[in-house]
């Protein structure tokens, strides 16, 4: 019998959603957006994200080139907002692709069961 | 302390650990992050921001440590998973065979602290060459050095690997030559080493001799083995015959000493006999296992065989 502690569900579900971190990232930063406004946008949408892992995040995808950002000051903090950029949305649409790809694929195998 | 020093506490905390190059971004984004959530806690409850608020905020976020972890990129990989316990064993039994060939002296009334700060500590060397040397590795690694291309294990283990044998009888050679010159080369050696390293006549003269032979015959049975191209079973006999022999010799010069005429120089010695028997016993261990395996091998590839 599997023990409550033992219950691999939730540390593989979040697995699952890691691996559709950056497509859900990109696909919210089509609209400009700051770190805070893009978690938010993010938990609506049933994509909750931690704070401490969003940032670092931003700042590793504008390092590979796909986003731009601005410092604002606005009411409030200075905020940093960011948008994709050109070689953002073309990877936005590759990936977007690829998802689609794969969640058929996926369906065709949970569906299928072993026939 | 109030709210805003609480978070300039802890954002000092992480910045002095985050790249030097992102301090001022990273810390403008942090203070602008922290300040939102704060802000929804405190509408949340429904009261300004307290330190108590502040405070469970930021153990939350999680430690400064953590925090600045997450604005590093994945660090170089030093020792590679698969090969983190075989690390740990190397160094853990390399340092505590230094220890145990050398503590017994404490335990004879030499000085502890002595011990330690000779020995004890000294011989730390070995773990810190093994992380040196995995650093130079993991840097070839990131340098994309070349992998060997995997190859099967030799199934035939009583096959000879001609290139390594040949190699490692011409160096038996050259040492056999070099210790055998030794008591020679030792009265040109210039002062104080001729002192120092000067061999006991009596042992010259009365157990040094016994040497000569097992060296020949040692010799002897290798060369043979590489003119074959494996270990036939009289060979490999010999060999654990002439490997019994060994031990028993070094054995008994490490057991009666009076090897040197200095003192000094003679325990060393027989410390570094000592060391050579342990490879020499491990050696015969591992070849015994190898020849007790070799019939159950070739017994279950001759039932797989059809």
């Amino acid at each position: 019998m599997v023990k409550p502690q033992d219950n691999p569900l939730p540390k593989l579900e979040l697995e699952l959603r890691r691996g559709a971190l950056v497509l859900a990232v990109l696909s919210q930063l089509r609209e400009v957006q700051y770190g805070y406004s893009l978690r938010q946008a993010l938990a609506v949408r049933g994509m909750p994200i931690e704070e401490g892992t969003l940032y670092p995040l931003l700042r590793r995808l504008e390092g590979q080139g796909l986003l731009a950002s601005e410092w604002r000051i606005e009411d409030g903090p200075p905020r940093r907002y960011y948008r994709l950029n050109d070689a953002g949305e073309r990877l936005l649409a590759e990936l977007t692709a690829s998802w689609n790809a794969l969640a058929g694929t996926m369906a065709g195998l949970l569906e299928g069961g072993t026939t | 302390m109030n709210p805003n020093e609480v978070i300039d506490a802890y954002l000092a905390d992480v910045m002095r650990r985050v790249p030097g190059g992102a301090r001022d971004g990273i810390d403008l984004e942090l203070r602008g992050l922290l300040a939102d959530m704060l802000d929804d806690r405190a509408r949340e409850a429904g009261r300004p921001a307290d330190d108590a608020m502040v405070l469970e905020l930021l153990r939350g976020f999680g430690t400064p440590a953590e925090v600045a972890a997450r604005y590093h990129a994945p660090s170089l990989v030093i020792v590679p998973a698969e090969g983190t316990r075989t690390f740990a064993w190397m160094a853990l039994v390399g340092v505590g065979l230094q220890w145990a060939l050398t503590l017994p002296g404490v335990f004879r009334g030499e000085s502890f602290a002595r011990w330690w700060l000779s020995w004890g500590l000294g011989a730390l060397w070995w773990p810190g060459l093994m992380v040196m040397l995995s650093l130079l590795a993991a840097w070839l690694r990131q340098r994309g050095l070349p992998k060997p291309a995997w190859s099967p294990h030799q199934v035939d283990p009583e096959r000879v690997h001609r290139g390594a044998m040949a190699f490692g009888l011409a160096g038996f050679a050259v040492g056999v030559a070099g210790m055998t010159s030794l008591p020679w080369l030792v009265g040109a050696m210039p002062p104080p080493l001729p002192g120092v390293l000067a061999f006991d006549p009596a042992f010259l003269h009365g157990r040094a001799w016994l040497v000569l032979p097992l060296w020949i015959g040692s010799f002897a049975v290798m060369a043979r083995a590489l003119s074959q191209g494996r270990w036939s079973v009289r060979l490999r006999r010999l060999d654990l015959a002439f490997g019994a022999a060994w031990l028993l010799l070094l054995g008994w010069w490490a057991a009666t000493g009076g090897m040197f005429l200095a003192e000094a120089t003679d325990q060393g010695a027989r410390g570094g006999i000592a060391l050579v028997m342990l490879f020499v016993a491990i050696d015969l261990v591992v070849k015994l296992r190898r020849r007790q395996r070799a019939p159950r091998l070739s017994s279950t590839l001759g039932r797989r065989t059809p």
